[in-house]
Parts: structure tokens; C-alpha cells; sequence
């Protein structure tokens, strides 16, 4: 649970992760002008990789959804916290036990450490909206799909002090919602831990609506490295630059034709080395499973409904940006009878996004009473 | 291949992603007149009150904490100082770092007598004096009764049990037996024993009752109250076959001993300006605090495994004092440890768990243990002051 690799899984991000940019002038219609002023909604996504705020006020930040505790006093000291939040964690990865509380707490049995990592991811993702303090806060918050009512329930705790009001919802369900995506649809959100799948049928999504594989980005990562191991034995590379190269040049079947070339030392001296192959097998190794999961889960569904479903088929979460995945699962759809798949526009907030949606949407009596129940 | 989806959905509140998909399907496509979005906001209305329904139903608390958690929201942004700034609170580290000095120069945080003589009660009655005024009540230092001055040594602690509400923690397989219960028990009657045997001490619970109460929530019913000392009780699990054992959690990280060399550097000629203490106060403010919980929690891990080794015979592991960044620890502004008291997973100590005798018999290993640390903050305190 306290992986040091955790955090070698993910590329150092060169840029800063928060960036704060303001929705386009049209995103902010939905902000509906029967909540009072001294309301900020606020739509979140928790992902087990990455997490992002969106606000009615416009506010858009994201960061990694990582917590390190210093590993001793030196550590401390050095780093000046006791908790460190985020990609801050990569910069300080060696003086650092870092978590990933969505993957290693919420969805897999939790500690009192989990919780606190919990807790404090909450609290950053909160100071990065940066409230009024006259303002009344009602959240909407996405949870990976597989978090049982207890991990709801615990999320919901650790935002009730930063809060007014909140709401505990499933990933994917709010990008669908903010896509309006409501009725005959299938979101596919390939996230770092989990692919999740989930009908639209007009309704909350029941249980039988929806599937988690586990095997996505982060599996993908694995396979590429033992992968390029396997090529090649002598050259050197870490899992954040294998990371890197994947979020660059991921694909599947043609959609690269053509070497890949990259860098990594053989011996101490650069050499390149062609990755295509690599990264293709690791990118597809996912592909087995997918198809197996949309085969059974389409097929629980009356003929009729599954082919309005099957043309309405979105490709959300990071690994969406996979080249040619689109066409891969139309291919999957093809046995199925054939269908459609879109790529989400804007993986990294489509999450938040439609959690901001249902917060807008939300009446303020409901609000209220959340608020009361609090 | 598919196509990228459009920017902007947000945006056209009702978009004509449907419609492009699928022109036969265009509930809520725009050209289709008002019917259509009417139903499409209706679908949407009616998921988002389902969404609301079933928060409201799935993750309900009661009404007790209402008003604890809205203060919260806006709690947040104060920062929680174990001293604070005061001048007033200064002075007395500062005293606290002589004593300290004197004392016991050398003496590892954990060694006997206890050198530490700042205990956590930071409720001061008089405003903060200007500097040089506390130069002269620091260099006025040895002639005064400080215990009495600042009520030194533990007046009030808080309990924490474990879990509550929806919140079962372990649950006993064999009997179905909830952590959330054990923990409220044992404290109750932690409670009751140690308020019988010295009238002078006030105990209170985080919860009286099965209810949830948030982690951070705890600590702050302890910092609003006051209190010296923190101890939250849990029962120890563990997955497979290991039965596990006792163990005593203190927050985080050990003291630091960059602070101590600067206290004693700063403190030998007493000429330290207090703007220099500043930065000092930060660090020995949280390290006060720690050594402070590493002390208790060395105590209670004694009783609460010296106690459960007569009863239980070898086989019951002594993890010892660890650390970890507990969040119930973490804002907790005195000191503060967490106890895992017994462990569920051994079939015996699980169906010993059920019996109010039993947690009767781990309440009393707990409040020995507390009685211990109060007993070595009076013998510092006396040691130190009449030692002068
Ligand atoms: N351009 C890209 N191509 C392939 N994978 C990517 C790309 N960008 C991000 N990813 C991968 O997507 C995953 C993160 O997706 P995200 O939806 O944020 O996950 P989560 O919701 O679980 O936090 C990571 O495994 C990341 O490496
Ligand atoms: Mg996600
Ligand atoms: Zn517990």
C-alpha cells in the first residue's frame, strides 16, 4: 500500500498539473442563476491517477491524486510538511512513502492511513478552488465506480468539513451526464487503475449497468516496461520516462505505422531504440479483456436497446487518448452488430465537469437538504 | 474511426450529441421543439433528485453533528498552532526550554524522570506582554511557582472511540461483534474508572453514543475543549494468518534534534532575542507535542500489553510504539495517540471481546496507563521546581 513505485508510475509532469484555466465563455451557461451568490458549486472528479475541480465560479485545476507521508525526520525537514499533496510528490519522491489514496484506500480495504491520505487529498483539491468564506459550498463528487457505499460513505466524510453540502456520485456516470449522454449510451472511461463501462438508460446506473475491468493504464505501463525489458536487456530506463513515452506515442493496431524511436543508455552511452512494438503489445494487452467485458455487458441488454447503444459508445479517461482505440472498440462493436465510438474531447475535466452539471441541475431544496443532513 | 466529441458540451445544456449520433433518436435534439427538451430535462431532473435521494438516504448522519461540521467548512482555513503565538505562550516554552536545559541536558525524550515541563494546557488568563516585560518575567524565572501559575499537568483528557455510525471498523467473524462497540465500551468505562478514583479530572468522550463522527472532527472536539492529552482507541485487525498485537501510534515523525541543539545553544546564557524564537517555536511546538505522545504512548503500550500478556499468556505480540501520520493525530493540537487495545482476529480474544468484564479488564489496563503519565508530569513538575 506504501509503494515507493507509485509514484515512479507516472512521468514527472514538466509543466504544472494545477493549471487553472477558465472554462470557455459557453461552458458557463449551465450556471443557472436560481443558486444565490453566496453559492459555489463545485464539481469534482477523484480518479485514481489524477483528480480535478471545476467550479460554478470557473475555476478548473487538476493535480495527481498522490499523498506522501516523509519517510523519517530528515525527510520532514527537508520537505518542511507533513504531508506533501499531488505532483509535489514527485519532486520529493525519494523522501516520501507516496500513496494513491483512490486506488490503494478507497477501492481496496482501508486503514485509518488510507483515510487521512483521503482526507488530505480532500483538502488540497478544496484549497485549490479557494473559496469565499461567505460562500456556501455544494459539491458534487465523482468516485471510481467500484468504491462500495462504505468508501462513499468515507469519501463523504472527508469532505464534510470542507463542505456544505455533498453529494457522492460514480465515475463514469458524471461524464456521461455531462455530456448529456443520458439515455441509450455507453461511457468506456479507461482510467489508470480501472476501465469502467456504463450504460445509459435514462436513470442513476444500477449495478447490472455497469463493469470495471482491471487492467488499464497502469497495467498498460507494467506491460510496456517487461515488454521493452524483454527487447531490450541492456538499456536503461525508469518507469516515469517508459510513462512518458507511453502518453506520448500510445497506440493500437495501424493507427502508427513505423518506427518509434527514444533514447535510453546502453552502458552508460545514449543509443536509441525503436519502441513501437513494445508499446503497441502493452497498448492492446488491455484490448482481450475489454472486448470480453462490452461483449457480455452489451448482451444483457434486449436487441433493440443494445443497437441504439451500440452507436452511442464514448471513449472517456486518459487512456481514451490511445491511438486508434476508437477504431479498435468499433471493431469489438462490428461482431456485435456494429456500432459508433467518440473520443471525449477533454478527458482530464470531463469527469468534473458533469459532476459540476448535476450540481448545477441539483434543486436548491435537495441542496438544503443535504445540507441539513450533514 | 469516431470522431472527436465537440467542445462546449457543457455548454448546450442539452446537446445534440444524441442527434448526431443517431437522427431517428433526437429526444434531445433542439430541432425538435419544446416536447423533446421538456422530456430531456425531465430525464435529467429526475436522475439528479435519484442522485440526491440516495445521498441523502445512503450517507445520512444524525443530526448531533449539524452544527460541528458547518463550522467546519470554514474552520478549515484557520490553522491549528499546538502554542499559538502569543508572547505569553513564548515565555513558557522558553521557560519550558530552560528547564529542559537543566534538567536533564542529555536525556532522550523517553528517559525517567520526564524532563518535559510545558504540558499542552495552553489556556493562558493574561495577555501577551510586550518583549523586554517577558525577558524580565523570564530572568524573574526561578522564584516562580509554575505549575501553579500556569496549571501545569493534566487536567482533562479525551477519549476518542474508535468508528461509530456506519462506520462498524472490524467486525468480528465469528460473532459478529463490532469494533465501533468494543471501543465505545472500553472507553466508557476507561472513563469511569479514571474520573472515581481522582475527582480532579475531566474525561471526555467524542462520542457517547453509535454515531459517526469524522477523523478530523475528533481532534477538534479535543482542541476546542481544551484538553491535554488525546487517546483514541481502536482493536487491531489483520488479514491472514498473523493474529496481530498491541501497538501504540504517536503522529508522524521523531523529535527533532536540530530543535533541541538550538533550545539548549539558545537557552545557556539567556540572552536569546525573542524574535530569534520565532521559527524555534514552530518546530518545538510540534515537537513538544510528539515527545509528549511518545512518552504516553510508551506508557499505555506498557499496561495495555503488560496486562494483556497476564491474562492472555505469551502468545499475544507486543508491536511496541510506532509512528504513523494518523489524521485523528495530526490536527490534534496536545498530545495524542492512537491505541490499538486488543485484536479481533484471534478466535479467543474475539469472543473474550463480546464480554463486558473482559473490556472491563483492557479499560482498566488503559486507565492505569494514563494515571502513569499524570503521575510523571507531577514528578517532573515538582523536580524541576524544586530543584531550583
Ligand atoms: N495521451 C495518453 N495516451 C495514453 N494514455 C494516457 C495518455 N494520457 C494519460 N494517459 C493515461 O491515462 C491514465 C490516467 O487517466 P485518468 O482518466 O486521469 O485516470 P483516473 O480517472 O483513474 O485518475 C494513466 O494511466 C495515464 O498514463
Ligand atoms: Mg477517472
Ligand atoms: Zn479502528
Amino acid at each position: 500500500m506504501l509503494l515507493e513505485s507509485a509514484c515512479l508510475n507516472f512521468a514527472p509532469n514538466i509543466r504544472s498539473p494545477v493549471a487553472t484555466l477558465r472554462l470557455e465563455k459557453g461552458q458557463k451557461v449551465a450556471a443557472k442563476k436560481r443558486k444565490t451568490s453566496a453559492d459555489l458549486l463545485v464539481g469534482i472528479d477523484l480518479g485514481t491517477a489524477r483528480s480535478a475541480v471545476v467550479t460554478s465560479a470557473g475555476t478548473a485545476m487538476w493535480d495527481r491524486s498522490l499523498v506522501g507521508w516523509p519517510r523519517d525526520r530528515v525527510a520532514k525537514k527537508l520537505i518542511g510538511k507533513s504531508v506533501v499533496i499531488g505532483n509535489e510528490c514527485l519532486q520529493h519522491r525519494l523522501a516520501l512513502d507516496v500513496t494513491r489514496p483512490l486506488r490503494d484506500g478507497v477501492i481496496r480495504k482501508s486503514t485509518t492511513r488510507d483515510e487521512a491520505a483521503i482526507h488530505a487529498l480532500a483538502d488540497h483539491l478544496l484549497e485549490l478552488v479557494g473559496a469565499d468564506d461567505d460562500q456556501r459550498i455544494l459539491a458534487v463528487i465523482g468516485a471510481p465506480a467500484e468504491a462500495s457505499a462504505y468508501n462513499k460513505a468515507l469519501l463523504k466524510d472527508a469532505f464534510a468539513e470542507l463542505v456544505d453540502a455533498a453529494m457522492v456520485v460514480s465515475e463514469p456516470f458524471t461524464v456521461a451526464y455531462g455530456l448529456d449522454l443520458l439515455i441509450d449510451a455507453l461511457v468506456i472511461d479507461v482510467g489508470a487503475g480501472t476501465i469502467d463501462l456504463c450504460i445509459m438508460r435514462g436513470t442513476v446506473p444500477a449495478a447490472e449497468d455497469q463493469r470495471t475491468i482491471p487492467q488499464a493504464g497502469d497495467f498498460i505501463d507494467q506491460q510496456f516496461m517487461e515488454r521493452l525489458r524483454a527487447q531490450y536487456p541492456q538499456a536503461q530506463f525508469t518507469p516515469s520516462m517508459a510513462v512518458q513515452w507511453k502518453e506520448a506515442h500510445a497506440f493500437v493496431g495501424d493507427a502508427h505505422a513505423g518506427p518509434l524511436e527514444v533514447s535510453m543508455p546502453v552502458a552508460g552511452a545514449p543509443r536509441q531504440h525503436d519502441i513501437s512494438a513494445a508499446l503497441r503489445g502493452a497498448c492492446e494487452s488491455i484490448l482481450p479483456h475489454l472486448r470480453e467485458e462490452l461483449r457480455s455487458l452489451i448482451a444483457g441488454f434486449d436487441p433493440e436497446f443494445q443497437e441504439r447503444v451500440r452507436q452511442n459508445v464514448l471513449l472517456a479517461g486518459g487512456g481514451s487518448q490511445i491511438k486508434g482505440l476508437d477504431a479498435a472498440v468499433e471493431e469489438m462493436l462490428e461482431e456485435l452488430g456494429g456500432g459508433h465510438v467518440r473520443v471525449v474531447e477533454d478527458p482530464l475535466f470531463a469527469g468534473a465537469n458533469g459532476a459540476l452539471a448535476i450540481a448545477q441541475d441539483t434543486d436548491p431544496e435537495d441542496w438544503d437538504r443535504l445540507e441539513q443532513a450533514k | 474511426m469516431g470522431d472527436q466529441c465537440a467542445r462546449g458540451d457543457l455548454a448546450t445544456s442539452l446537446s445534440s450529441h444524441l442527434l448526431s449520433i443517431d437522427p431517428s433518436l433526437n429526444l434531445l435534439g433542439e430541432n425538435s421543439g419544446d416536447p423533446e427538451r421538456a422530456a430531456a430535462q425531465r430525464i435529467k431532473g429526475r436522475i439528479v433528485a435519484g442522485l440526491a435521494e440516495d445521498n441523502l438516504r445512503g450517507h445520512a448522519r444524525p443530526s448531533s453533528v449539524k452544527h460541528t461540521a458547518r463550522c467546519g467548512a470554514k474552520a478549515r482555513r484557520r490553522q491549528a498552532h499546538w502554542l499559538g503565538a502569543s508572547g505569553v505562550v513564548l515565555l513558557l516554552v522558553l521557560l519550558g526550554i530552560n528547564m529542559l536545559g537543566k534538567s536533564a541536558p542529555d536525556s532522550p525524550p523517553t528517559e525517567s524522570p520526564h524532563p518535559l515541563l510545558v504540558p499542552p494546557a495552553m489556556a493562558l488568563p493574561t495577555p501577551a506582554p510586550p518583549a523586554e516585560e517577558a525577558e524580565q518575567f523570564l530572568r524573574a524565572e526561578r522564584q516562580v511557582p509554575l505549575a501553579q501559575l500556569f496549571q501545569l499537568g493534566v487536567r482533562h483528557i479525551v477519549l476518542d472511540p474508535g468508528h461509530g455510525g456506519r462506520d462498524p471498523g472490524t467486525i468480528g467473524p465469528r460473532t459478529g461483534i463490532m469494533e465501533k462497540e468494543i471501543t465505545l465500551d472500553i472507553c466508557l468505562q476507561a472513563a469511569a474508572e479514571l474520573r472515581a478514583r481522582n475527582g480532579q479530572l475531566k474525561i471526555d468522550l467524542t462520542r457517547t453514543e453509535d454515531r459517526a463522527v469524522g477523523l478530523r472532527e475528533r481532534a477538534r472536539f479535543a482542541n476546542e475543549r481544551g484538553a491535554d492529552l488525546f487517546v483514541s482507541v481502536h482493536i487491531n485487525s489483520f488479514a491472514g494468518g498473523d493474529y496481530g498485537g498491541i501497538e501504540t501510534y504517536y503522529l508522524g515523525f521523531p523529535s527533532d534534534p536540530d530543535a533541541e541543539a538550538a533550545a539548549s545553544r539558545e537557552n545557556v546564557g539567556g540572552t536569546a532575542r525573542i524574535g530569534e524564537f520565532e521559527a524555534l517555536i514552530a518546530r518545538l511546538g510540534a515537537t513538544l507535542k510528539e515527545e509528549e505522545s511518545v512518552h504516553l504512548a510508551e506508557l499505555l503500550q506498557a499496561r495495555l500489553y503488560g496486562g494483556m500478556r497476564t491474562l492472555r499468556g505469551p502468545k499475544v505480540g507486543d508491536y511496541g510504539v510506532r509512528r504513523a501520520p494518523f489524521l485523528v493525530l495530526l490536527d490534534s493540537e496536545m498530545p495524542s495517540v492512537l491505541a490499538e487495545v486488543s485484536l479481533i482476529n484471534d478466535p479467543e480474544e474475539e469472543v473474550r471481546l463480546t464480554q463486558a468484564t473482559y473490556r472491563g479488564e483492557i479499560a482498566h489496563q488503559l486507565a492505569l496507563g494514563l494515571e502513569d503519565y499524570i503521575a510523571a508530569i507531577d514528578d517532573a513538575v515538582e523536580a524541576a521546581l524544586s530543584g531550583r
